[in-house]
């Protein structure tokens, strides 16, 4: 499953291994795609339909104008979350921003409709007035743990769904210690079918239950919008207020508690150095692909990694030689730094500006090792593992062991197809941030990958 | 206080659309912490019981069988590929003061998601289940011995008919009720835990390992188990995973007269924390690597020499070094007095395992 989704991931995780020419090569693939995307009439009769996640001929365009947000559904399997979906692109198709999905386009697979229930991650969008939605089903607790640290699958947010007639269950918190591993931060609660429900005073029991619980796993109990409503109500368009209303309400509610995750443009600076040249009478020139930020000409930039925390200002912005004032994520270029010297900077550092990521050294992370199937060991290993780290363009040996306090930790082991909390020992520091995600390689093969979930020392 | 309408009286559960009830939320609230009933069914009980919250908690344990039976008959039918494997046992083996059994019970019990199987109450039913299938194993054996009928093929670890067993009483370990009360089926139990989590349960096989040879004086036997990755343990009895395996050891001291196998392991102290660290070591060796049989020459046909437990590089035991399972054992063995040069007879083997990963296929060791 993580290899199929693989290709899905942002281009992060890919670039990790990939030498210098196949980046360029799929960055051409995407440039292709988007410009299908622009112009759909060049490709009608064309049968673009077999795979996923291609426009289909005459579609309409992709709207940029709205923020993006990843949004989940998590809940008990009968509880109603696929129905919740639909009622969604019902109510905001009426209000023209979705396209309807009937219950059974969400649940695609035969298999899924003949259980009634959802495996796979669908891939599904709506519009509010203010924000573009993709939304994603959750799985299960591994699958989703899975593509979260590999990148497949993230959610921004997430709405927990819960039956008026049964409240909140014994695997609910299952469900929000899943959100918090996943890191969200804000949920939004929907009680589908009240109109089950006679007794308002039920109800306000299924709302006391969850804000309890929503506190006891640290989310925000107290201010977390919990709306109740009949999804069914509003996908078979009768009940108006406890049907279509209260889904509007949901959107809405989503737009203005779930926060937006920062887009890259607008945060800091920061190239990971690729490949360096030396140009006569001009200096040496690094080269990358701008991760996030923008870079002007005369910009104060920081060198970091391999101990290194040079200062310097970037004198030129080169792409496809010609000269640039600004440079920004996603730009393939060169930069010109002021009076660097060739032996001062090396593949595997970054260009960033200056105080905006740290070089570390030892921190937590999550990981995901792969197993015998996706390519990965087919044997268990015990602390003081040590793989290699591929981040970004640097390749360091680390040290893998049990945070503190570990029961056991001199004989736990950790099994392919496993994901475990680690504490990472690097022989060089590198710089990375919480949310960096990485590879980890050994003889040739990629073993397992993981995410940063907290620094521990830095250089 | 109004007394509330006996509605157990009537036939339906659920009522969704009745007139507003006179049960408290606050009392709804309170039963829900104690027991996780749907609310619906948290309210039918204590209306049943006149708002009591104890009275509440026995009607439902009474009523466990019907009230849950609406929401069994839903999900009954559903595909469940998820859940855990858990052993439980009652008793490692011989030590130094006496030749106890080697005795335990393992099963693989199954859900919808993984949310349900990482979830106590799945994981406390499985602990309880498979210390009932250790009992259950027990009792039947001693009927088959009365009727002289000897079924065995000479394996320690016999496989248990789960049908039979879901019929059989759930044995809990932590049950101190005395009063004599018919303890509920097995199947009763899993109905119970599927009204509560709202998902299909199945139990897929169980397996139990009991044997002494309080005959034998030079010789014991010693069980080790290991579940990778369970949310639900009990310390020293009960382990769970997705992957889980036991595995039998043998001990033969080479000496004669008075001594006995308990006596050596007196005499050394020490040795029994000694051989606990080596075990958990084998049975986490066997359940991580792709182990698929004990001796190298017990191997089929296309399968890797590393297959063999005793081929493999002993990873899970850090004093090992680089050395394989075999040498460990043996070196082991003249260490602890067991045998003087590794040539002579006696020393410590593992003669029997059992591995199963949830849902897959179930892999079984002989010596």
């Amino acid at each position: 499953m993580l290899r199929t989704q693989l290709p899905a991931t942002r281009i992060v995780s890919c670039r990790l291994f990939s030498t210098r020419a196949t980046l360029v090569h799929s960055r051409a693939a995407l440039r292709q795609t988007a410009q299908v995307r622009r112009s759909p009439s060049l490709w009608n009769g064309v049968n673009l339909t077999a795979r996923r996640g291609y426009a289909e001929p005459g579609s309409k365009k992709f709207d940029r104008s709205k923020p993006f947000l990843n949004i989940g559904t998590i809940g008990h399997v009968d509880h109603g979350k696929t129905t919740l979906t639909a009622a969604i692109t019902k109510v905001l198709a009426e209000r023209g921003g979705s396209e309807f999905m009937a219950y059974d386009q969400i649940d695609k697979a035969p298999e899924e409709r003949a259980r009634g229930i959802t495996i796979n991650a669908a891939h599904i969008e709506y519009e509010t007035e203010s924000r573009h939605y993709g939304h994603i089903d959750c799985p299960g607790h591994a699958d989703y743990i899975k593509n979260m640290i590999s990148g497949a699958a993230q959610m921004d947010g997430a709405i927990i769904v819960v039956s008026a007639t049964d409240g909140q269950m014994p695997q609910t918190r299952e469900h929000l210690l899943l959100a918090r591993q996943v890191g969200i931060k804000r949920l939004v609660v929907f009680i589908n079918k009240v109109d089950q429900i006679s007794d308002p005073e039920m109800l306000e029991l299924v709302d006391m239950e969850m804000r309890d619980l929503l506190s006891t796993y640290n989310f925000d109990g107290e201010n977390t919008p919990i709306i109740m409503g009949s999804a069914l109500a509003a996908l078979e368009g009768r009940d108006r207020d406890i049907g279509a209303d209260k889904i509007f309400e949901l959107t809405k509610a989503c737009d203005e508690w779930l926060e937006l995750p920062l887009r890259d443009l607008d945060k800091p600076f920061l190239l990971p150095v690729e490949e360096i040249f030396t140009k006569t009478g001009r200096g040496t020139i690094s080269c990358g692909r701008a991760e996030r930020g923008i870079v002007n000409k005369g910009d104060e930039i920081e060198i970091i990694g391999y101990g290194s925390k040079l200062k310097t200002t970037v004198t030129g912005i080169e792409m496809f030689r010609k000269e640039l004032d600004r440079g920004e994520a996603g730009d393939n270029m060169g930069i010109l730094l002021r009076g660097l010297k060739r032996e001062q900077i090396e593949r595997g550092q970054v260009i960033a500006a200056p105080g905006s990521i740290q070089s570390v050294k030892r921190f937590q992370a999550q990981l995901y090792i792969l197993t015998k199937d996706e390519g990965g060991r087919y044997t268990p290993f015990i602390q003081n593992y040590q793989p290699q780290l591929f981040v970004r363009s640097a390749n360091v040996t680390i040290n893998l062991s049990w945070p503190e306090g570990t029961p056991e930790a001199t004989t736990r082991m950790v099994m392919p197809g496993d994901n475990v909390e680690m504490v990472c020992e690097l022989v060089h520091d590198v710089a990375a941030d919480v949310g960096t995600r990485f590879t980890l390689r050994e003889g040739g093969k990629t073993v397992g990958t993981g995410i940063v979930t907290k620094i521990l020392e830095v250089v | 206080m109004t007394r509330p309408f006996p509605r157990s009286l009537l036939p339906s559960l659920r009522h969704y659309s009745t007139p507003s009830s006179t049960v408290p939320i606050k009392l709804i609230a309170k039963l829900r912490k104690q027991s996780p009933v749907s609310l619906s069914l948290a309210r039918t009980a204590l209306e049943a019981s006149s708002l009591s919250v104890s009275g509440a908690l026995e009607w439902l344990a009474a009523n466990a069988a019907t009230s849950n039976a609406k929401k069994v008959d839903k999900v009954g039918g559903r595909s469940t590929n998820e859940g855990m494997v858990g052993v439980y046992t009652i008793s490692h083996g011989v030590t130094g003061r006496m030749r106890a059994p080697v005795w335990a019970g393992m099963v693989e019990m199954n859900s919808e998601t993984d949310f349900v199987a990482r979830g106590e109450l799945f994981g406390k039913l499985l602990s309880e289940i498979a210390h009932s299938a250790a009992f259950n194993a027990a009792s039947k054996e001693r009927v088959k011995k009365d009727q002289n009928k000897s079924a065995d093929d000479g394996g320690l670890m016999k496989p248990v008919d789960v049908n039979e067993l879901l019929n059989a009483p759930l044995i809990s370990f932590s049950n101190t009720d005395v009063s004599g009360k018919p303890l509920p089926t097995i199947s009763d139990a899993i109905r119970t835990l599927m009204g509560q989590v709202g998902e299909n349960i199945s139990l897929r096989r169980a397996a139990t390992v009991k044997r002494d040879l309080f005959q034998i004086k030079n010789v014991g036997l010693r069980l080790a188990s290991y579940g990778h990755g369970g949310t639900f343990s009990i310390p020293a009895s009960f382990q769970s995973g997705r992957v889980a395996s036991m595995a039998v050891l043998a001990l033969k001291g080479q000496f004669t007269g008075d001594t006995s196998i308990c006596g050596l392991v007196r005499q050394q102290p020490g040795f029994i924390n000694d051989l606990e660290e080596l075990e958990a070591a084998l049975v986490r060796q066997i359940s991580g690597f792709p182990t698929t049989a004990i001796d190298g020459q017990s191997l089929l046909e296309g399968e890797e020499a590393e297959a063999a437990l005793y081929n493999q590089q002993f990873m899970m035991y850090p004093p090992a070094s680089d050395a394989s399972v075999r040498e460990v054992l043996e070196k082991w063995a003249q260490q602890h007095d067991l045998v003087e040069t590794k040539e002579n007879e006696g020393g410590l083997q593992v003669v029997e395992f059992l591995k199963w990963t949830v849902g897959g296929e179930s892999v079984a060791g002989r010596l």
